[in-house]
């Protein structure tokens, strides 16, 4: 039995009187990778911020329904940022800060109080690594992180994430920036992290799904149609709608 | 009707590039008279240089700065960061109007609250004052656009790596800089040139000492040239004229600094 | 611990907020109890003509200077907005790149001038001109209309300029293509951009009427209705920042001076609302 990280009970949400989540009840399982689709608008993105409670922050925004993290229910978490550093997350756009590429990816070990320097940089290293991206900056860690590729960048947001040790990494359309070839590399990255991290990453390409995902979450006008595994989705489909994304027909 | 409108461009180009002209130029040799920037005024401001008027006017500004920053900084954090929706509409359209009032109208205030109410009398720290009540609203109005225009995703993603609320305003202050220091400049442009509101609540045309203490008057560059040019001959022309192309200039350096801010920011 | 240090942090910078909405009710509070006692004893005299306040028998008659103020401002914005838009419209529609940059920049070294050098410009170099064209004083109407504009032309230009190259690009296309000329293409333009372009012209007309250095440097000062370009003339802030300087405290004539003071408050609030108010109906229009 694979171990469940996420278990979502009932869970809706809204924008001021717009329904974008509706009753979704789902499990998500550890060191896999889930994939979330469906056409734009069916409130995967929305989905996949609930995770990171990163809503909060809207006015008009509201949910009901659980979300057990561990068994743990987040929205009634008190520290949010010790919440925040084990399940983290990447953006669409790539967001690198305003410093150095060394002090990107140690931000989050400088806000969680790190002050060993030795540490830092072994953390930092490992991670740019882990994110396959240290070869290519080993001899500029010192410049301005803005001054790289857009693949780069991206990577190197997600080595951020990876140097304050997340146990889940949230992507939201990670590569809908990118060109083929960076998009290629970052797929083969997540490919690694699945064995040591939970990655859960919103998607509207299909093709990405199929390539990487273990599991597929497949949303529309925010409902769940269709979860499983993915080569079992792929071979039947439960769902007319599914079936119809999966051929082309919608989306 | 495209020859009648460059006609008109060109001429108001002209126009204003011999203003600068015409005040820059006759007053840079007089930068070169012995104890210009060094000396105290003599014989009724006929001879001698204008150093306590640059004195007056730097420690004025350096009181006005002690002010603005911290309260226009925090001011504009909390519009921009911390406050609801309609109240930050509400703060910010406040700091638009009090900005459309005229700075006469803040030396009036600053007499009857500063001067008289509190009994700080014709001062620098009323001076100080009064101009810190106006520079505030026009600091909050430019910086909040600046804070504002930090990226979305910038500031997410400092919270999804599980930054408190402080961590991120941190990263935001860092990463509108430019815009930061191009609002510092623009208010301090606007400080070293206020007249009106010095004039009501801080200036003294003549002194023969500095001030010592917060609650004695000062001369300042501006209050100067205006004294001059109203209340004495041609004979001390010269020195206005002096003031009044330092003044320029000074302010033209501060403006080339917000062009090289405005071209960094924008890439 | 960190709990606690998060909340002094935010109510540090809402106190910091706060006290930029406190200063605002402070500055019309000041301003108007000042001038109570001169509403209570002049009244409606207030805005008579006469203004002779440290006569035996006082006036304290504002209308003149009210008078001339309007005036002044009304003219002045006129000359700024027309000269304004047509060469925001020139940098906008016709200027190449270096003739746009080079424009720009002239321009914001000129608002950056302090008034009082404005002043003090008008004084040594355009009155003796319009002496010698034949003004029988140099400090006139004329003077301080004039370096006004050169104060204001600036903000005129550059605030609409930003506001026509923020018109979209498909609008002035849309209108190209059915078949628009130069002309008709930029009353399209302008139409678009009116909300910027209101805005501006608020503003410079506030600022024209409540410059005090300028018009009490070079306006004359005479207290006389304005009849001709070179009169010279008393605008109400020239009175404020002349005689501020040394009128006794809490005198009639102090109350008198912050009524004059409290009207200027009143007009640029009222400017303000009608500014906002109009940029808004417009911004319907345009935007839906």
């Amino acid at each position: 039995m694979d171990e469940v990280v996420f278990e979502i009970r009932d869970l809706c949400a809204n924008y001021g009187t717009h329904r974008v989540l509706d009753h979704i009840n789902v499990k998500i399982k550890s060191k896999k990778i889930t994939a979330i689709m469906g056409p734009s608008g069916c409130g995967k993105s929305t989905f996949l911020r609930i995770l990171n409670r990163l809503n909060d922050l809207i006015e008009d925004f509201s949910i009901t329904g659980q979300i057990l993290y561990k068994g743990q229910d987040i929205y009634k978490i008190k520290e949010l940022n010790l919440y925040r550093r084990q399940v983290t997350m990447v953006f669409q756009r790539p967001n690198p800060f305003p410093m150095s590429i060394f002090d990107n990816v140690a931000y989050g070990l400088k806000i969680m109080g790190i002050k060993d320097k030795e540490l830092v940089k072994q953390r930092v290293q490992e991670a740019l690594k882990k994110a396959a991206l240290w070869d290519e900056v080993k001899d500029k860690l010192k410049k301005p992180a803005v001054q790289l590729s857009g693949g780069q960048q991206q990577r190197l947001c997600i080595a951020r994430a990876l140097a304050i040790e997340p146990e889940v990494i949230l992507l939201d359309e990670p590569t809908s920036a990118l060109d083929p070839i960076a998009t290629t590399k970052i797929e083969r990255l997540l490919e690694t992290l699945s064995e040591q991290y939970t990655v859960i990453i919103v998607t509207h390409s299909m093709g990405q799904a199929l390539r990487i995902s273990d599991e597929l979450i497949f949303l529309y006008q925010g409902r769940l149609i269709e979860y499983g595994m993915t080569s079992d989705v792929v071979k039947a489909p439960n769902h007319e709608m599914t079936r119809q994304f999966l051929t082309g027909k919608i989306g | 009707m495209k020859w009648f409108f460059r006609l008109t461009s060109y001429a108001v180009l002209i126009l204003m590039f011999s203003v600068i002209v015409l005040i820059i130029l006759p007053g840079v040799r007089y930068f070169f008279r012995p104890g210009f920037f060094t000396d105290f005024p003599r014989a009724s401001m006929t001879e001698g240089g204008v150093f306590p008027s640059i004195f007056g006017s730097l420690i004025l500004i350096s009181l006005v700065f002690v002010i603005v920053i911290p309260v226009g900084l925090l001011g504009s954090i909390f519009i921009a960061e911390f406050s609801s929706k309609r109240l930050s509409v509400v703060l910010q359209s406040l700091a638009g109007t009090m900005n459309s009032i005229p700075s006469i109208v803040y030396g009036l205030f600053g007499l009857s609250f500063f001067c008289v109410n509190l009994g700080l009398r014709t001062s620098l720290i009323s001076a100080s004052l009064t101009l810190s009540t106006m520079a505030i609203p026009f600091f909050i109005n430019s910086a909040v656009e600046f804070l504002r225009s930090v990226p979305k995703e910038l500031r997410e993603g400092v919270i999804a790596l599980g930054a408190n609320r402080f961590e991120t305003t941190l990263m935001v202050i860092r990463s509108s800089k430019n815009g930061l220091l191009t609002t510092l400049m623009l208010t301090l442009g606007r400080a070293f040139s206020e007249t009106a509101p010095i004039l009501i609540t801080g200036a003294v045309f003549y002194a023969t000492k500095l001030p010592s203490k917060l609650t004695d008057p000062i001369m300042t560059l501006p209050t100067s040239i205006y004294a001059i040019i109203m209340n004495l001959g041609e004979t001390a022309r010269w020195m206005a004229q002096g003031m009044a192309s330092m003044m320029t200039l000074v302010m033209i350096v501060i403006y080339s600094i917000v062009q090289i801010l405005r071209r960094r920011t924008n890439g | 611990m960190k709990k606690i240090g998060e909340t002094l942090f935010k109510s540090i910078v809402f106190t910091a907020a706060i006290l930029v909405a406190a200063a605002l009710f402070g500055i019309i509070f000041f301003l108007f109890s000042e001038s109570l006692r001169a509403m209570k004893e002049i009244g409606w005299d207030l805005f008579s003509t006469e203004w002779f306040p440290v006569w035996e028998k006082p006036d304290f008659g504002i209308r003149t200077m009210l008078l001339n103020s309007i005036i002044l401002t009304l003219w002045t914005s006129f000359v700024v907005f027309s000269i304004g838009i047509i060469v925001a419209l020139y940098l906008h529609s016709y200027a190449n790149k270096r003739e746009k940059e080079l424009m720009l920049r002239v321009l914001e070294y000129v608002s950056g001038i302090p008034s009082v050098v404005l002043g003090f410009f008008g004084i040594v170099i355009v009155a003796p001109i319009l002496l010698k064209a034949g003004a029988w004083t140099g400090q006139n109407f004329f003077n301080a209309s004039f370096m006004l504009s050169v104060l204001t032309l600036p903000f005129m230009i550059s605030l609409s300029y930003q506001s026509l190259e923020k018109v979209p690009k498909e609008i002035s296309e849309a209108a190209v293509s059915i078949g628009a000329r130069d002309f008709a293409v930029m009353i399209v333009e302008l139409r678009y951009a009116m909300p910027g372009i209101v805005n501006a012209m608020m503003s410079v007309f506030n600022r024209i009427f409540g410059e005090t250095m300028i018009v009490l440097m070079v306006a004359g000062g005479s207290n006389l209705l304005v009849r001709s370009f070179f009169d010279p003339i008393r605008p109400l802030t020239a009175t404020l920042g002349s005689e501020l300087g040394e009128v006794e405290v809490k005198s009639l004539h102090y109350s008198a001076l912050f009524f004059i003071g409290f009207l200027l408050l009143a007009i640029s609030l009222a400017i303000t609302l009608l500014t906002n108010y109009i940029v808004r109906w417009r911004e319907r229009w345009i935007r839906g």
